[in-house]
């Protein structure tokens, strides 16, 4: 009988994920090869769409004024990536930019990083992406690194990431991609490394290393150094900093909140609803939310929320598993929200 | 032989000729009358105390208080899409409920739109049927259903009675008792000429403006609460001044409105000329007066028989009557009549029937009532285009009651006299529910087209514009209000572009530089303006980062589908067909550098 169960539980222990994920090169090179240069299901299908203003030879102009109606690259990042909904028109016209400019080696390649880029970036589509990048020769990022993690092969990603001695990309990928394939105190290290130089880089990777590994506490020590380390607000600087300010409140509301450590009392928050403020009122008492209270709103419609979201807390005692009114989500959420602030305020 | 006398039936105080019945004993003996001595039974003694009227024709007291309680209800209950657990379901089960009921049996309402539009007006056939039923009944409506009539006859009770300065002495008749058929021609006048006057009058729409600007503000902020009341404009002001006045017509007479002045009275008095029952007095009248002085309408001679145009066969004279004597019967009873006596009957003067039609054609002359053709509002979805919409829409204002969130409001002055009281969106207030199409289903004349749930969801009422001010637009934070609620209602008819990028030293953007803008899409806008409410209610009203919403509403030519009939499906498959963009190769996937390597 123990012999068995020491099998099955061996068994289970082979199927964890990062067992599984390490497929021989081989394997995963043929994946590539047999996907990369098919077109996705789709792609008849999707429309080819694009301003016919755009300048189809796609030059450098760097210090030419920001027009996205006329430069291909512009059109990308202002008009497609910001749409979910032109992702795939998105592949279509580089491909067809891709045949119409295949005479020039220069224009084909940077086409070529770019399909690569929104094959991996919007579509999460790792064998091509993959393709695209061996293609225009990039062959040791840390884009295609991560390709072949999701590919399977751990070992392939490991190997361009050991290329890499310090992090010094823009948004710590390195550190992350090293926390992603299972590294995590390497990856730790990497990043606090960084965040000597640039805080607001380093330890914002830092607070999401840890957090991934479910070390909150920890997490909002890193994010914190975010904030108070970083002396600039230039750039990317800003973004790291309100990224960090907004882990730190989800953090705090959702990992760490424990009713138990909310004295008795009553407690009051707002968040903004479909039309307004909404204010909550929790009550707390023996270490339960005994009641919770929309003190005042001017939502028009859908009252039905407002007594199921109320119920939903009181049944769960908390934030977990409160499911949306469907058809009130706004309003929903805005009371669930100033529940957890709420109730934040008062822990200890 | 056709007996109608449905007053009182079941006590009759036993004529000395007759032989005496079994006497009633038990239980009942106390409830009911005494035949022989006619000594008041506990049921008569409650009706008495109620009141006369109640006493003489209690039937129609209760017909009258049962459709007064139907009106309230489809009013303040049906026309409200909300209610339940289940939204869809609640409202499936009651579109099957003609909210509009009264509305569509006002003859009136339905006789003179078509007029007006030269259409075939659905609700014609529910007046048809009224007007068939008032044959039997005739006049009946006013009596029996009307509401506006119990709102008066309430009125009358309660303060008319009271007043009595400006009583008019009984049975002085001047030259306002054929105002009604004055004013009647002049409106049919009015609509033959293309404009419709008639909801300023009509008994129906006027009671429901009525409810609408009286009762609803209270239902809605006691049942709901106070602020979700939009506010009263010069158009709420004029209708509840009409209302009123209407009310206190009663200090001169009462049912002053009903007898001498109510189109839509007019409309079934003309009728009563074709009826098949009447009220008759029989020779036993002796004279009492008893039924001239309780005639709530005025419709007895002096000689006791009938004002035939003008008895609503209510009955309360034939319950009144102490010998018994008025009979409500066919038309061609002639059994025991008491004579006519001669007496001079005022009659209908013809000048003031030139006249009535005169001032008909004078109003329409004025262009006063014509549609404006410099403003665009933004009206309900499948309004009809807009000249046509201003010779349907009868100016009821159920579809303000049916809009769930009041975003259709009634018109002021601001578009002028003709634009009184027609409905027209204000977004900043609420935008147009993605899964109601309630306005067409409640809109007595068609002027809103009563579209399903499919095609209202692609009715275009207007197109929705992005100003300057957008906060992400103008570079000042981040905002995606407008685009989650557009793509909450499932239209997604809002995408972004980045705006605003930083640039490294290279010339490339930085990511996540610059700010997302929204960029509304022309062929997959409608024009609800969720969008406009959502931007006017947090960037405006809750965090006071602009003056006004970022993203209007528009109407206007190109901005919205405004058409008689036909499919806005189809119209937007068509746009869809025209806009199919150039496909490109076929073959555009691999460079022929490729495809040699994969060979």
């Amino acid at each position: 009988m123990r012999t068995t169960l020491l099998i099955v539980s061996l068994l289970l222990l082979s199927w964890t994920p990062l067992n599984a994920a390490d497929k021989p090169e081989a394997e995963v090179r043929a994946l590539i090869k047999k996907i990369g240069p098919t077109p996705p299901d789709w792609f008849q299908a999707t429309p080819l769409r694009y301003p016919k203003t755009l300048d189809m030879s796609w030059k450098d102009t760097p210090r030419a004024p920001w027009d996205p109606s006329k430069n291909v690259g512009q059109f990308i990042w202002t008009t497609i990536n910001e749409n979910e909904s032109r992702w795939k028109e998105g592949i279509r016209f580089l491909h067809y930019f891709l045949v119409l400019n295949e005479k020039d080696p220069e224009l084909s390649k940077k086409t070529m990083k770019a399909l690569a880029n929104m094959y991996h970036n919007l579509h999460q589509d790792w064998a091509r992406a993959a393709f695209w990048w061996e293609q225009a020769g990039e062959t040791d990022n840390i884009d295609v690194a991560h390709c072949y993690f999701k590919l399977g092969s751990k070992a392939m990603a490991v190997r361009i990431l050991e290329g890499y001695p310090a992090d010094y990309t823009r948004h710590c990928s390195v550190a992350r991609l090293w926390s992603e394939v299972g590294e995590n105190e390497k990856a730790l290290k990497m990043a606090v490394e960084r965040g000597k130089d640039d805080p607001h880089v380093g330890f914002l990777a830092a607070g999401d290393i840890c957090r991934a590994m479910a070390r909150s506490l920890e997490a909002l020590g890193h994010y914190q150094k975010v904030l108070d380390r970083t002396t600039t607000d230039k750039g990317d600087a800003k973004q790291a900093k309100e990224r960090a300010k907004a882990s730190i409140e989800a953090v705090k509301l959702v990992d760490t909140l424990d009713v138990k450590r909310v004295p008795d009392g009553t407690y009051r928050d707002t968040s903004v609803g479909y039309s307004g403020q909404v204010f909550v009122e929790v009550e707390v008492a023996g270490g339960r939310i005994s009641d919770v209270k929309v003190t005042r709103h001017t939502e028009k419609q859908w009252y039905s929320s407002i007594t199921d979201t109320r119920r939903q807390i009181l049944l769960k005692q908390g934030a977990k598993g409160v499911d949306a009114t469907s058809g009130a989500t706004i309003t929903s959420e805005a009371i669930l929200n100033a529940t957890l602030k709420a109730l934040a305020k008062g822990q200890k | 032989m056709i007996r109608l006398n449905f007053f009182l039936p079941f006590f009759r105080k036993r004529k000395k000729s007759e032989p005496p019945g079994r006497p009633i004993s038990g239980p009942l003996a106390a409830w009911l009358s005494d035949p022989e001595t006619g000594r008041k039974g506990r049921i008569r003694k409650t009706l008495a105390l109620i009141g006369d009227t109640w006493l003489s024709s209690p039937w129609r007291r209760v017909v009258q208080a049962a459709f007064f309680l139907g009106f309230i209800t489809l009013f303040v209950w049906v026309a409200w899409p909300y209610g339940g657990a289940n939204y869809a379901q609640h409202r499936e089960w009651k579109e099957k409920i003609a909210a509009e009921f009264f509305l569509i049996i006002d003859p009136l309402v339905s006789l003179s739109t078509s007029i007006a539009s030269r259409q075939w007006v659905w609700s014609l056939s529910a007046a048809g049927i009224i007007l068939a039923v008032c044959l039997l009944i005739p006049r009946g409506f006013c009596g029996y259903v009307c509401p506006l009539g119990t709102v008066i006859d309430l009125f009358d009770w309660a303060l008319g009675r009271r007043i009595n300065r400006w009583k008019i002495v009984d049975q002085n008749r001047g030259w306002w008792v054929h105002l009604k058929y004055y004013i009647l021609l002049g409106c049919l006048v009015a609509a033959l000429c293309g404009v419709l006057l008639t909801g300023f009058v009509a008994a129906i729409p006027v009671v429901t403006r009525a409810f609408l600007f009286l009762v609803k503000p209270l239902e809605l902020g006691l049942t709901k609460g106070w602020y979700l009341n939009t506010g009263f404009n010069a158009g709420h002001i004029i209708s509840v001044l009409l209302f009123i006045g209407i009310l206190f017509l009663g200090v001169f007479r009462r049912r002053f409105w009903c007898q001498y002045v109510c189109p839509s009275g007019a409309v079934f008095s003309l009728g009563n000329l074709f009826r098949t029952t009447e009220r008759k007095v029989e020779t036993s009248c002796i004279s009492c007066n008893k039924c001239v002085e309780i005639c709530p309408f005025d419709a007895i001679k002096p000689d006791f028989t009938t004002r035939t145009a003008d008895c609503t066969l209510c009955q309360t004279c034939g319950g009144v009557c102490p010998t018994h004597a008025i009979k409500f019967v066919d038309r061609w009873d002639h059994f025991k009549l008491k004579p006519r006596e001669t007496g001079v009957e005022r009659l209908p003067s013809r000048r003031a029937f030139l006249l009535s039609g005169l001032a008909g054609i004078g109003v329409v002359a004025t262009k006063a009532f014509a549609a404006p053709s410099n403003v665009h509002p933004v009206r309900p979805p499948g309004s009809l285009p807009e000249e046509e919409f201003f010779q349907a829409c009868i100016r009821c204002g159920e579809c303000f009651q049916a809009c769930p969130n009041d975003v259709l409001q009634p018109a002021g002055f601001e578009h002028g006299l003709a634009g009184l009281w027609t409905p027209q969106v204000n977004a900043n207030w609420a935008g147009c529910e993605s899964s109601c199409n309630n306005c067409g289903q409640v809109c007595p004349t068609g002027a809103i087209r009563a579209l399903p749930m499919e095609e209202k969801r692609v009715a275009r009422m207007g197109l929705a514009r992005v100003e300057p001010t957008c906060l992400p637009l103008a570079g000042k934070e981040a905002c995606q209000l407008c685009v989650d609620e557009c793509n909450a209602a499932g239209y997604h008819a809002i995408e972004f572009m980045r705006v605003h990028p930083k640039l490294d030293e290279t010339g490339l953007p930085i990511d996540g530089s610059g700010f997302s803008a929204p960029v509304v899409l022309a062929d997959k806008c409608v024009g609800c303006g969720l969008c406009q409410t959502r931007c006017h209610s947090i960037n405006v009203k809750t965090k006071h980062l602009l003056a006004s919403s970022a993203i209007v509403v528009e109407a206007g030519p190109g901005k919205e589908d405004r058409m008689s009939s036909g499919s806005y499906l189809a119209l937007r498959e068509q746009g869809r067909k025209q806009n199919v963009p150039v496909p490109g190769a076929a073959d555009s996937y691999l460079p022929s550098f490729l495809k040699e390597g994969q060979r």
